[in-house]
Formats: structure tokens, C-alpha cells, sequence
């Protein structure tokens, strides 16, 4: 083993959407930063290979192969297997897990992490959510509430380009947003007439992206490909390379280092602090140690776990952070894959432009004044309008050119929507270190024991049938249900396993994202979520990594860390 | 058994018009009913009877980009000229889009009902009892091949069974279920082509700046000044 004479103010592991965040707010604050990836480099634009391929472009049209499905037992089991960014998504052969129960598990291991793939659906919080734990008695109250938080969801929407429309819904709060991408008009008539059934209760937004509407310094507005998963050439959607990256390079205090595997935190008795983290180089094997004042864990929500748990392991043996009991447990996702679609009349003289990469959102109304269902939280949906394809009734056709004619017009406009629920925090839910079976690096692998509760099945019922409700109240026809089934880990939302409370006998982590018991180690990737809401994590996980990065270079300075 | 079928497969036209006869004289006899033989009548449905291909498929994840069949073609040339009139019957040259058959389609479909996988070897069997009746039922209406028949006579042929959702005759079920097929397969065919691509204004993965509303009603009037002055049509 080698230790390198260079010492960093802090290091940050893990390049993806809290990691590029970190790096990005602790060099801007004068801290000298080592950003570890455990994967490749990926280059901005240079190495966005198929940002724009047409279909005929790939040697297999884009789809998965027969020798994807046997190479990818795990990522085979929903869209993330496919040809045109298969590069972007770990090797399930390489980094295997142990399936106590399914638990579906994409991994981008990379540069930028999964924040080149990313749905960009960026929705805040709001004391609805902070609150719930507390109001419930649910697991462990939040130690911060929405004020802590919203002067950094300023922050980094600005920075990182969210559009969205103003609304003033006091559940989902409005934020610094770029204007909107407008609703088409079969679904800017059913947020009308949706409004009108609920008097506001239920409404159709414009879903808020992370794709820019106007420019920002280096990045150029969206060009309605939706095509942001191959990798944007323009930068016109927020992920590490586009936004972070760059900036954090530009102040010349930054080092990335790919091929970097992070093994093991060092943590010293003597000081109780974590002094440098062992790194294994995934391409020689060598490793070596780098010494930091700060380490930020951005490994994503079960690897940050499972690095805690590698960690300090002499003098807890269930790893740094396992004092309370709470490491590892209370891993959450967002359960979804049902909801309900319909036919719209009466507006087939109309079509709408490009490829927008974003639909409508409908915020969460159960459980919310005055409502009262028989379950606990709610959820939100994410759907779109659009107008069929050629493919519907080409058998009654006829020949000829009027066969010609009838395939180029466009088809019926459908309207339909998919429900994001709320899973609640539960400590059966874990993952632990599987001693028995190593990875291709020789670490072991992680075990995972996920499901979804009686709270989740209960709520999937409204998820449903409200969908119906709301399509028959938007004048629908020929409305349809659908649940295509859910396991943990679908949604690539994991939450939890190293919890951020006011009490270090329940928790990991305190209201800074600081492990209680290694003050200089921070942890703000999903793994510091106390519950799970029903919003998409990602703006949150951004506000609270600069947000702790802040504080962390306050503690610096005073040196109280 | 006298050989049934020729060696590309596909019937000869002796050997059908022969099975024609035998199944009007046969299938009354079971059901006790007869076979009309003028008004509505229409030439039999009758399953072509041909050996499975046997060639050798392209295996699993071919290179689409430079594809290698294995497989021979196995259309003979009447059948091909048939195809050929049929694909232009659906798909026109219109303008300067040209035809079906003008972009290669008799190609494809060639290829894909010679390959050795389940679902084109179905396509296979429907496809070419297809044609076979075709030609029959030319010769019964007007005593010669579809691909000889006016235009006006093979369009209204077509247009017997190129309706499925329409009410039909019994007899001419397995004829509307062949066009509905071939539809599909040759529409498929020419839009993938680059000709149907460019006519159907197909966009795809091109950047667009945003909602264009178009130029301004006072910047046209501008370009068309401009365009006046120089003695110019926009």
C-alpha cells in the first residue's frame, strides 16, 4: 500500500449528483477537492457517442440483445437495458448483490453517475413531508424542517436550471424556476376541466425539469429531442458534467480521479475522526491511501451504507455510524408502475412541436386538508398527452393513396398517468454486508431485504383509481387501468439506511448530514433520508449537499472539525 | 404423392388450379352442402402445401448495420411480378415519391418470408396462399392472371378484401386476412426505407430550438418589401 504526500481538504466519493455537488460548493468555498469515482471517465459532448443516433444508427436498433439479457440478469428486468446507453449502467457480473428478497438495483458506474440518466423530475419538499415522521409517530422525526432547507433549494435550482410554473401549492412549493415547457392542449384542457371537478384539489401541472428553457453559462436551452439519457451535447439538462463538474473544475482546486474504488474510510481512535480513506485502484488492484481534513460520502444511497459499515469496523463492529442501530436500516424507494390512460375527443385539428423531455405532474392531494384515507402519506403523478402512431388501425385502411394519406395523420390523442407513492420507513427493510460472496474487486458484496408494506398496498388502490376518476372528470373515453407490479429498487429512488435524526441512539447522521460519531464525515446522497415523501429526491439531495458543504467549511474555519 | 410444389416453393399454377377443382368437388361432400358457383362466389382459400426452409438463420443479435444473410430467396419470378403489382396497388408512386416496389420491397418481403424462423415461415404460408388466390380468383372473374388484369379489374378485387372491418362472404375470409398481412408488412417495408422516411416527414433526433411560432406578420411584410424592391417572388 502506498499513502500519498498530498493531503486535500476534503474528499469527495462518489462524481454523481451529490458528489459533482459537493465538489462544485467546497472548492468554490477555497477547499482544495479529491473527487473519487469508482468508474470510468465520461467526457462532456467528446463522449456522448450516440447523442445523435437515429434509430438505424446502432447494430441493433437501439434495443437490448440476446447476450445483454444473459449479461444482465438484473438490470434485464426493466427499461435500463438497451443499447444506446448500456455504457452508463454497472455490470451486474462485475458488482453482484445478494437478493434476500428482489430488490432491483441500477447502478451508473461512472463519471456523473446516474445523473446522466436521470428521469430530471426536480419537485421540493415541503413540512408536509419534514413533518410526517413526527406528526405520525413514524420511525424518527426529520432534525431539519422546510426554512433549514429552502434557501438551499434557491441555491441550487438556479444554478442547476429547473423549470417549472408557479403555483402556490403549499405541498409542493414553488422554487426559482425558468419558465415552464407549456402543457400541449390535450392536457392543458384536462387540467382545466380538472380543476373545475376538484375545485383545485387535483390539478395538472407542468412537470419541472431539470432541462433549461433558457441558457445558462455554458449550456444551451433544450432542443426538444428527448433524448437527455444519451448525453446532452448542448448541456441543456443538469448532470454532474454539464453543471458541477465544470465549475468545480474552473477553480482549479479540484482533482477527479476515476478507476478510484473507496474501500474503507480510516478512522482514527485517538482524534475520533475519519483522517483519509483507503482507495483500490479498479483497473491494477494497487491501493492507496489519501488523507483528507473532510471526507463527503456521495456513493449513492447503498454504497455510501456500505462503506460506514466497512468502516471503523474495531471499534463498532457493525461499521461507522452503527452506534444507534440504525445503519443499514429503513431503506426506502418510491413504489409506481400503475396508474390509469384514456382517449381525449375533440381535438384532432390540433398536434403539438418536438419532443418535449418532461409531461405534466398532478402534487399529492390525499391525506391533505381535511382528507383522510385508510392509509398513511399519498403520492403524486407524472404523465403526458400525445397522439397515437401509425401503428393503430392500419387494418381498415383501404390502398392507395388514401392508405397513404390516413397513415401520415396523426391518431387519437390519449391522455395518460403513472402514480409515484410515498413508502414509508421501516426497520425491517435493511441491507448488511454478505461476507459470502465477493465482487469482482474482491469486496464483498452487499445483501438487501426490501419490501413493500400494508401501507403501500393500500395506497397502490387510490394510486389506481384515481387516475380513472380524474380521466372520466377530463372527459375521457375508453379509460383504462393498469398495474404492471412493483419490486423495491424500480423506481432508482433507494432512500435511507443511514439516517439523519436528532439523536445519535436512533440515527447515523445529525442535522448537517455529519456521522454523530466522525463529525468530518458527511453523508448526503439518498442514504441520509429520513422518510421518503412521494416528490423525486434528487433536488433535494442537491440542496442538502450544499447545504452541508456550507457548514462543513464554516466548521473548518472554526475549526470545530 | 405427385410433387405439389415448385422448386422455389410456391405452387405452380397447374398444380393449384388441379387442387382448386379437387377442393370444390371435396368439401361438399362432408357437410352435405354444395358449392355455389356464380353470383357471390369466389375462388376457394386454399393452404399452400410446401416443404419448411430449412436454411440457416443469422443466429442470435446480427449486426443490423451490415447484415449477412444466410438465407436464399425463394420468390419465383411470377410470384415477384405479383408482388411487385400488389405493393404499388397499396403504395403508389405519388409525385416524387416513387413506389412500393421502386424502393426495394419485393426484396424485403422476399427475404423475410424465406427465413427460417417461426413467425416469418407463418407469413410464408399466409403470404403465398395469398397470391395463389389472387390469381385465381383473376382467372375466375376474368379468365386471366391478376398481374394481367386492367387496372380498374385488380383494383376492384383489392378492394374486396381490403377491408377487414367491413362485412365479407365466408369464403373470402383467409383473402382479407392475407391483405391485412401483407399491409402491414409492406407499409412497415417502405416507411423504413429512406424515400418513405423523407415522406413522411419523419424528424427524429434533431435539435429544434423550442416552440416556433414562425416569423412575425410584421417581418414578413418586411422580407416581402425587400423581396418586391429587388423584383423577386418569396
Amino acid at each position: 500500500m502506498s499513502k500519498t504526500d498530498i493531503e486535500f481538504d476534503a474528499i469527495v466519493v462518489g462524481s454523481g449528483i451529490a458528489g459533482g455537488w459537493a465538489a462544485k460548493e467546497l472548492t468554490e468555498r477555497g477547499l482544495t477537492v479529491l473527487l473519487l469515482e469508482r468508474g470510468k471517465n465520461v467526457e462532456h459532448v467528446k463522449d456522448y457517442v450516440n447523442a445523435t443516433k437515429a434509430p438505424w444508427e446502432y447494430p441493433h436498433r437501439g434495443q437490448r440483445t440476446h447476450a445483454m439479457e444473459l449479461d444482465y440478469p438484473v438490470l434485464r428486468r426493466d427499461y435500463p437495458l438497451n443499447e444506446k446507453n448500456l455504457d452508463w449502467w454497472a455490470s451486474d457480473q462485475d458488482a453482484p448483490y445478494t437478493e434476500i428478497k428482489r430488490f432491483d438495483w441500477y447502478r451508473g458506474y461512472q463519471v456523473g453517475g446516474r445523473s446522466l440518466t436521470w428521469g430530471r423530475q426536480s419537485y421540493r419538499w415541503s413540512d408536509y413531508d419534514f413533518e410526517a415522521n413526527t406528526r405520525e409517530g413514524i420511525a424518527v422525526d426529520w432534525p431539519i424542517r422546510y426554512a433549514d432547507i429552502a434557501p438551499w433549494y434557491d441555491h441550487v435550482e438556479s444554478f442547476a436550471g429547473i423549470s417549472g410554473s408557479i403555483e402556490n401549492l403549499p405541498q409542493l412549493p414553488d422554487g426559482k424556476f425558468q419558465p415552464p415547457m407549456a402543457l400541449n392542449c390535450g392536457e392543458a384542457r384536462s387540467a382545466e376541466r380538472l380543476q373545475k371537478a376538484f375545485g383545485g384539489r387535483r390539478r395538472i401541472i407542468p412537470g419541472r425539469t431539470a432541462n433549461l428553457t433558457q441558457a445558462l453559462p455554458g449550456r444551451a436551452p433544450c432542443q426538444h429531442r428527448n433524448a437527455c439519457s444519451l448525453g446532452c451535447p448542448f448541456g441543456a439538462y443538469f448532470s454532474t458534467q454539464s453543471s458541477t463538474l465544470p465549475a468545480a473544475v474552473a477553480t482549479g482546486k479540484l482533482v477527479l480521479r476515476p478507476f478510484a474504488i473507496v474501500t474503507e474510510l480510516n478512522y482514527d481512535q485517538d482524534k475520533k475522526r475519519v483522517d483519509g480513506v483507503r482507495v483500490q485502484d479498479a483497473v491494477t488492484g494497487n491501493t492507496t491511501e489519501y488523507p483528507s481534513r473532510i471526507v463527503f460520502l456521495c456513493a449513492s444511497t447503498l454504497n455510501s451504507t456500505w462503506l460506514l459499515m466497512r468502516s471503523a469496523t474495531d471499534v463498532w463492529p457493525g461499521g461507522l455510524g452503527s452506534r444507534g442501530g440504525a445503519l443499514g436500516h429503513n431503506l426506502m424507494d418510491h413504489h409506481f408502475r400503475l396508474g390509469a390512460r384514456g382517449r381525449l375527443d375533440g381535438l384532432d385539428d390540433k398536434y403539438y412541436f418536438g419532443a418535449r423531455p418532461t409531461g405534466f405532474y398532478i402534487p399529492r392531494y390525499r391525506n391533505l386538508d381535511g382528507d383522510k384515507r385508510d392509509y398513511l402519506r399519498g403520492f403524486g403523478y407524472q404523465g403526458g398527452a400525445g397522439r397515437e402512431d401509425w401503428s393503430r388501425g392500419v387494418r381498415e385502411l383501404g390502398v392507395g393513396p388514401a392508405f397513404k394519406d390516413a397513415l401520415a395523420t396523426p391518431g387519437e390523442w390519449t391522455l395518460g398517468a403513472t402514480a409515484f407513492g410515498e413508502m414509508l420507513p421501516n426497520h425491517a427493510n435493511q441491507v448488511s454486508i454478505d461476507h459470502t460472496r465477493t465482487d469482482k474487486w474482491g469486496m464483498p458484496v452487499l445483501a438487501i431485504d426490501c419490501e413493500i408494506g400494508a401501507n403501500e398496498t393500500a395506497m397502490r388502490k387510490d394510486m389506481m383509481n384515481d387516475m380513472a376518476e380524474m380521466l372520466d372528470a377530463a372527459g375521457a373515453r375508453d379509460i383504462a387501468t393498469y398495474d404492471a407490479g412493483y419490486s423495491p429498487g424500480m423506481g432508482i429512488h433507494e432512500m435511507g439506511t443511514a439516517r439523519m435524526g436528532r439523536d445519535p441512539e436512533s440515527s447515523v447522521l445529525n442535522s448537517w448530514n455529519q456521522v454523530w460519531d466522525s463529525p468530518n464525515v458527511f453523508v448526503t446522497d439518498g442514504a441520509c433520508m429520513t422518510s421518503s415523501a412521494n416528490q423525486n429526491p434528487s433536488l433535494t439531495y442537491m440542496a442538502l449537499t450544499a447545504r452541508a458543504a456550507a457548514h462543513a467549511v464554516d466548521e473548518l474555519h472554526r475549526r470545530n472539525i | 404423392m405427385t410433387r405439389t410444389v415448385d422448386r422455389q416453393g410456391g405452387l405452380t399454377r397447374r398444380e393449384s388450379l388441379r387442387r382448386a377443382a379437387l377442393f370444390a368437388a371435396s368439401s361438399a361432400l362432408p357437410f352435405g352442402c354444395t358449392i355455389a358457383t356464380g353470383g357471390d362466389a369466389t375462388a376457394p382459400w386454399m393452404w399452400p402445401q410446401m416443404p419448411p426452409v430449412s436454411a440457416r438463420g443469422y443466429g442470435t443479435d446480427p449486426d443490423l448495420i451490415h447484415p449477412v444473410i444466410p438465407w436464399p430467396n425463394t420468390l419465383d419470378t411470377k410470384s415477384r411480378t405479383l408482388v411487385a403489382a400488389l405493393a404499388d396497388i397499396l403504395i403508389p408512386a405519388e409525385a416524387d415519391i416513387p413506389s412500393a416496389s421502386q424502393v426495394g420491397v419485393v426484396d424485403v418481403l422476399d427475404e423475410w418470408i424465406s427465413a427460417p424462423y417461426p413467425d416469418q415461415q407463418a407469413d410464408r404460408k399466409l403470404l403465398l396462399a395469398g397470391f395463389d388466390w389472387l390469381d385465381r380468383e383473376a382467372e375466375r372473374r376474368h379468365g386471366v392472371l391478376f398481374v394481367t388484369l386492367k387496372n380498374t379489374d385488380q383494383l376492384a378485387l383489392v378492394d374486396d378484401i381490403a377491408f377487414p372491418e367491413r362485412a365479407h362472404p365466408p369464403s373470402l375470409a383467409g383473402a382479407v386476412q392475407f391483405m391485412a398481412r401483407f399491409r402491414l408488412l409492406v407499409a412497415g417495408m417502405f416507411y423504413s426505407s429512406p424515400e418513405g422516411i423523407r415522406e413522411l416527414g419523419y424528424i427524429g433526433n434533431q435539435p429544434i430550438a423550442g416552440d416556433y411560432p414562425g416569423p412575425t406578420d410584421e417581418a414578413l411584410a418586411h422580407l416581402q418589401q425587400q423581396l418586391d424592391r429587388l423584383g423577386l417572388k418569396a
